[in-house]
């Protein structure tokens, strides 16, 4: 059974982009607007991996991310942060928050596929 | 009068700096350096207004900070909503450019797997290899038959000994019957010598004679059965290796002609896997443009953000002029209007290099393909 990778940006470009990576390599994909969106969506289902933007309106990454680590099923899942932010400061906020990976922006397809293999759940 | 020409004066430097914001905006198509420049115009026009007004009284004041707040009030709704408006237009032109591209490269990607028989289909040549082999096994089988049809015929040639060897004795019976024959009329004449006491023996000598003279006949309708087996296995023979003859011609032909239906089989298949590794490559070539495509087409994003912080920051604007005015109305007198304000707030929201970098003066960096991508694992 392919596993589930939740998409979080308030970019519709950049959700497509990143679905048609993890699609085309065979993950199931579910996509959130916002923090909040997402949030919504985390209702129970199995979810092996989370890419999450940061600067997002209503809930930005970072709330969302510390949201997340407060939910007991999601607790463990593994966030990767899909962001134009490259400064060192919000990066050790995103690691404080739980983060597991920190990527900028624009990513190489190649590139988001070997952390997500290297992070997805089993 | 000198009350209103004054004012006149800073109207017009008002409107000088107005027309030279928009006109700096305008002409450099709402980017940052056109906006940067518009916003540095307006100030050099709120600063020149503000020198004329040096002289007015605490009413010109008051009416020239109105109208600087109404400026502001009309101008910074129209350029945030059209930025806002471009940014929304973009997107969306972007999102619709990605997924067509995005079905550009799956419909590219089934073209190589079909192109490589990844679906499970043979290429040409495996096709071409396979017919080969079935075609040499049928001129194999035909070969075998032949081979069996030949040592068949060798036995059948080895009848014609036998037919010889009853020759030989057809005629040794024809001897022995031939002698009898001499040997009963002997005993004919001997008998007839013999008188009246040779008269039984006469006739058993005649009873001989008409048995040797059977046996003759006998003997020469076996001879010519024996003539009819032998030119009847003759005849076979001899029809049998003309079918041969023309088995083997027909065989050769067949073989020469397989041989030449695969050799063009083969140099069509040759040509088709020359074309479709050429149209694999090219596919390749595409795929991978599309794919750098699809990444160039992230850049949206980042411009995106860039246009909201711009956006957000104009909307700032009435609200900077708006607590500037009331501290020209506190004091009395038209301070220099400052951008150090909304340049701080604006720095405060950029979330990237290029946006620092631009802030502090560099040049944008032009987008490339290859940027970003820089991942920290924790």
């Amino acid at each position: 059974m392919a596993k589930t990778i939740l998409i979080v940006d308030d970019s519709a470009s950049v959700r497509q982009v990143v679905g048609i990576a993890l699609r085309g390599a065979g993950y199931d994909v579910m996509e959130g607007r916002d923090g909040q969106d997402a949030l919504n969506q985390l209702t129970g289902r199995k979810v092996h991996l989370i890419i999450s933007d940061v600067n997002m309106p209503n809930m930005d990454g970072i709330t969302f991310l510390k949201a997340v680590k407060q939910l007991p099923a999601y607790r463990f899942t593994p966030v990767i942060m899909l962001t134009t932010e490259s400064q060192e400061e919000k990066k050790r906020e995103g690691q404080l928050a739980g983060a597991k990976a920190w990527m900028v922006k624009p990513f190489q397809p190649a590139q988001l596929l070997g952390a997500v293999e290297k992070l997805v759940l089993p | 009068m000198t009350t209103v020409i004054c004012t006149l004066q800073r109207r017009a430097s008002l409107l000088l700096g107005l027309a030279g914001g928009l006109g700096c905006a305008a002409f450099a198509g709402w980017s940052m350096a056109g906006l940067a420049a518009g916003a540095a115009l307006i100030a050099a026009g709120a600063a020149l207004a503000a020198r004329r007004a040096d002289d007015g009284d605490a009413d010109s004041v008051s009416r020239h900070v109105d109208e600087l707040q109404a400026f502001g009030n009309d101008l910074a709704p129209v350029w945030a909503g059209q930025i806002e408006s471009s940014r929304h237009q973009m997107e969306e032109a972007v999102t619709s450019l990605t997924v067509r591209f995005a079905e550009i490269a799956a419909r590219l990607d089934h073209a190589l797997g079909l192109s490589t028989g990844g679906a499970g289909g043979e290429s040409a040549a495996d096709v071409s290899a396979r017919s080969q082999q079935q075609l040499d096994s049928v001129l194999q089988l035909l070969r075998t038959s032949m081979r069996t049809k030949a040592e068949m015929m060798a036995k059948v040639q080895g009848l014609q000994g036998f037919v010889n060897e009853l020759h030989g004795m057809v005629e040794a019976i024809a001897q022995v019957t031939q002698q009898t024959n001499l040997l009963a009329i002997n005993a004919t004449i001997e008998a007839a010598h013999a008188g009246s006491l040779g008269r039984g023996f006469a006739t058993v000598a005649q009873e001989v004679r008409a048995l040797s003279k059977q046996s003759g006949e006998t003997g020469v309708r076996i001879a010519e059965k024996i003539d009819s087996i032998g030119a009847a296995i003759v005849a076979t023979c001899s029809a049998a290796e003309e079918s041969t003859r023309r088995e083997q011609e027909a065989v050769a032909a067949s073989e020469a002609t397989i041989h030449d239906v695969l050799s063009d089989f083969r140099s069509l298949a040759e040509s088709l896997a020359g074309a479709a590794e050429l149209l694999r490559q090219e596919s390749q070539g595409i795929k991978g443009d599309v794919d750098q495509a699809l990444v160039q087409l992230q850049f949206q994003d980042r411009i995106s953000q860039v246009m909201s912080h711009v956006s957000a920051n104009i909307e700032r604007m009435p609200e900077v002029i708006r607590d500037y005015g009331e501290q020209c109305r506190g004091s009395g007198t038209l301070e220099p209007l400052s951008a150090a304000v909304l340049l701080a707030e604006l720095e405060k929201t950029y979330a990237m290099a290029d946006e620092r970098a631009v802030h502090r003066g560099a040049k944008a960096a032009p987008a490339r393909a290859d940027a970003g991508g820089d991942i920290t694992f924790f």
